[in-house]
């Protein structure tokens, strides 16, 4: 599972971009290299990941910022 | 023997690494994407990725405080906390936290409600022995496990100082 998770942040690492364009300010979670669903909020994002059958404690689950907003911790 | 490395991976120029996580006092467990933050003195867990892995929030004492990025979070400590962390051979590292939190405050900007990010911070490399390696132009990121033979020897010898001798 741990190592899947690491496939899916790989995925992300070389997709960002594009992902970016397409999810942007949204949370969205990541499943076998593929966005599965997408929400304003992460609440809204569990609860989509739960309604497919699946375990979100699982999987990734991530804020995408839009261009040109900066995330510093 | 090469030390052993965790590979580090850099998504939009922020250090992040998959975590298996096993809370053993609240029997929860889960994966979590850390940020590695040394300009954090406190590790925790986030509040989004709390509540992904099911965490009783309401059980946790949030007796602590800390500014982040200008916004005040609480802090709740949880004991027993254990960490796997898949290593550049492939292997399962294991490691633990005496002190880790579970961190609780949120923000909303343009109708987003947005919480803390879940950190591994200064005070966790430290405990573990783990040395920060990052060379962004190189896009090259790992942890390297520091004195892991020294810390093994150190036990044996322990062990045998506390064998009474026949």
């Amino acid at each position: 599972m741990l190592q899947k998770a690491e496939k899916d942040n790989g995925w992300l690492q070389r997709n960002f971009e594009r992902v970016r364009e397409e999810h942007p300010n949204k949370f969205i979670a990541i499943d076998d290299e593929k966005v599965i669903a997408e929400g304003s909020g992460s609440s809204e994002v569990i609860e989509k990941v739960e309604k497919m059958g699946k375990n979100p404690s699982n999987m990734l689950i991530e804020f995408i910022p839009e261009k040109g907003l900066i995330l510093i911790l | 023997m090469d030390k052993p490395r965790i590979p580090l991976q850099i998504v939009n120029d922020m250090i992040s690494v998959m975590v298996g996580v096993r809370i053993r006092s609240l029997r929860v467990s889960g994966i979590i994407k850390f940020f590695v933050d040394t300009g954090s003195p406190e590790s925790f867990i986030g509040e989004d990725d709390a509540i992904r892995m099911k965490v009783p929030m309401s059980h946790l004492n949030f007796n602590k405080n800390a500014l982040m990025g200008g916004t005040k979070i609480s802090l709740g400590q949880i004991s027993g906390a254990e960490f796997s962390f898949v290593s550049a051979d492939g292997n399962q590292i294991k490691l633990s936290a005496e002190n880790f939190s579970i961190a609780k405050g949120a923000w909303k900007r343009d109708g987003i409600i947005h919480t803390n990010p879940s950190i591994l911070g200064a005070d966790f490399l430290k405990s573990n022995n783990l040395m920060l390696v990052y060379y962004p132009s190189g896009n090259l990121a790992f942890l390297r496990l520091e004195n892991t033979k020294e810390k093994q020897e150190q036990t044996a010898n322990e062990s045998e100082t506390a064998t009474p001798s026949t």
